[in-house]
């Protein structure tokens, strides 16, 4: 009779396990497969920016920037996307005119963090991004275009890069995939 | 017959693992840490790449000559259980150190015509804690089997030799 | 394909579900075993491979040696002492048998040399009766009563001679019973020992050798007296031998008288 409950007990932890052991494997199959179908590059998925971004980097009138980056992320896999993070940056590279020989300088003029949240699967959202004023925009960084920056700059007086950072958790939160996209070039003035 | 039958059978299961815990991990990750992707390089990074196989390397060792310790063991054997248990808490240790390469945080770097342009980081460690806890319920039923051995040795090894004291001489 | 995308999704939702009611319960015990973890790890060398390629050597050649020295195939002892124990067993039956067929047959002989001391005391005291008569004997009739004396003389010697056999028989059966008695008494102390070395072997199997040990030593002991009172029957039958041929001689004489 003790035999037989000590082999019930191990029957019973073992069928646990096993039943444990194949949902996470087959989340691992399951997350692989969405992760595919997410980022399949011929379906365009994720697509930040979703179309043109439209901006206003006038330097000489700080209060008056803006940038409104629209994106469109639409969930293919099973499961859903969770804590979707979207952190845009936008740093100019100038020359330093109140330094002896202008010194090439990048600072970073924007920096805005979104929650987006959760986008269920099958589901999508499309929003934007919009950083205005002080709402984004880092004034303090931002040089007096009268003393600091040098407009015989060549090429370029002032140069704009982008770094994008997306993360998600996906598969029930237990992968937290992260892609960085750093100092990609968006423009220049003049 | 039985002797050799029992070393052959640590032998494979030696080989199994090596294969299982060594080399194909070493083939995976040597094969992921280059890839191409609609023109861009994707990169593991280097010394992630290293801290990875180094503990690959070293756990796997221990798991497998574990293993073989433990498959060329009679059934149900007291040494045989305990190697079991010992093979299951390395083989925790084996996934756990991933953390310590850096595997449990897997980073790719995206390259464009030799400008680094960013990384890809694919973070498992909510998934890693998840199998540590399935580990555990491993561990706790490798015990459980330890103990069993045990405290029923006399009664496995009779059973094993099909006891010959049934009916005692009527003379 | 829709069916298809059905299916995947059915499949990843009953995962979900099992997953969702299992990860509050695993998971703490996950985070547990990874805070030991991370304290273990900081003592294992982190740059070189050479202690984990000593260990793998040292583990795999101790497993070699010992899984061949002790493959596990060897009787366990107290599976060969319950083996030989019920050998002894055997033997100890085979020698009641013997024993109780010597014991039987020398009750047989005791049988028949009762009916035979019946018989010549009957002869005896019929011849005294006649040889006691007051009357005188004729010559003839004498001749017949000294060879009745004679006859009766040579019963008595048979009966003497048949007492002597049942005498050495009764002793041999008495030599025998002893050393079954022995053997029992071996048997049941090994008996006992088994019982207390193998705890795992099924009780009932162990009390009954006790058992069968304790019959073997009570029957011994019965064949013992057994003998006993054979050899004192013997021994009674010699005396009342010695008596009839004392009687015997006494009749011879007085018929030649």
């Amino acid at each position: 009779m003790n035999m037989r409950y000590s082999r019930l007990f191990r029957w019973v932890v073992r069928g646990f396990l096993l039943v444990f052991t194949l949902s996470l494997s087959s989340v691992s199959i399951l997350g692989g497969y969405s992760a595919m179908t997410i980022f399949d590059p011929d379906v365009h998925n994720v697509k930040i920016p979703d179309g043109e971004i439209t901006s206003n980097l006038d330097i000489t009138n700080p209060s008056g920037m803006y940038i409104n980056v629209p994106y469109n992320i639409s969930n293919s896999g099973v499961y859903d996307l969770t804590n979707i993070e979207l952190s845009f940056q936008v740093a100019m590279t100038y020359g330093d005119a109140s330094t002896p020989l202008n010194e090439t300088t990048t600072v970073i003029i924007f920096s805005k963090e979104e929650i987006i949240g959760t986008v269920v699967h099958g589901g999508s959202l499309k929003s934007n991004l919009v950083g205005t004023g002080t709402d984004g925009f880092i004034i303090a960084n931002i040089p007096d275009p009268s003393t600091e920056v040098d407009w015989t700059r060549a090429p370029y007086a002032l140069e704009f890069y982008v770094t994008l950072t997306f993360s998600a958790f996906y598969s029930l939160d237990l992968y937290k995939f992260t892609v960085n996209i750093m100092d990609l070039p968006v423009g220049h003035i003049p | 017959m039985g002797r050799s039958f029992n070393i052959l059978k640590g032998l494979i299961y030696l080989s199994v693992y090596i294969t299982t815990t060594m080399v194909i991990p070493f083939l995976t990750f040597t094969y992921i840490k280059e890839m191409q992707v609609m023109d861009v390089n994707i990169i593991l990074e280097q010394p992630d790449y290293e801290r990875i196989i180094f503990w690959v390397s070293a756990f796997g060792l221990l798991i497998s000559s574990c293993a073989f310790f433990t498959y060329s063991s009679p059934k149900q054997s007291i040494r045989k259980g305990t190697f079991a248990l010992i093979q299951v808490i390395v083989n925790c240790l084996y996934v756990w150190s991933y953390k310590f390469s850096g595997a449990t945080e897997i980073r790719f770097e995206l390259i464009i015509e030799a400008t680094n342009l960013g990384f890809i980081a694919i973070d498992v460690q909510n998934m890693v804690k998840l199998y540590m806890g399935v580990y555990f319920l491993t561990i706790v039923l490798k015990g459980y089997d330890f103990f069993d051995f045990v405290i029923n040795r006399k009664t496995i090894r009779e059973k094993r030799y099909k006891t010959e004291l049934g009916g005692i001489s009527k003379a | 394909m829709i069916f298809q995308t059905d299916l995947v999704q059915t499949i990843a939702d009953i995962v979900a579900a099992i997953l969702t009611f299992l990860f509050p319960i695993v998971s703490p015990l996950g985070s547990w075993m990874v805070s030991w973890m991370e304290f273990v790890l900081q003592y294992f060398p982190q740059n070189d491979l050479t202690l984990y390629i000593i260990i793998f050597v040292i583990i795999v050649t101790a497993g070699a040696i010992v899984n061949i020295v002790w493959a596990g195939f060897k009787k366990p002892s107290f599976l060969v002492k319950a083996k030989k124990f019920e050998e002894k067993v055997e033997e100890a039956g085979e020698l009641e048998v013997k024993v109780d067929k010597k014991a039987k047959k020398l009750k047989e002989k005791v049988e028949k040399a009762k009916e035979l001391e019946v018989k010549v005391d009957k002869k005896a005291k019929k011849l005294k009766e006649k040889v006691e008569k007051p009357k005188k004997i004729k010559e003839k009739k004498a001749k017949e009563l000294k060879k009745d004396a004679k006859e009766l003389k040579e019963d008595a010697e048979e009966l003497e001679d048949k007492s002597e056999e049942l005498k050495e028989d009764a002793k041999e059966l008495k030599e025998d019973a002893e050393e079954f008695g022995e053997k029992a008494e071996e048997l049941k102390e090994d008996a006992k020992k088994l019982k207390e070395g193998a705890k795992e072997i099924e009780v009932e199997k162990a009390e009954e050798l006790e058992e069968k040990a304790e019959e073997l030593e009570e029957k011994a002991e019965a064949l013992k007296e057994d003998a006993k009172e054979l050899e004192e029957k013997a021994e009674e039958f010699e005396e009342k031998a010695e008596d009839l041929k004392e009687d015997a001689k006494e009749l011879e004489e007085k018929t030649e008288d």
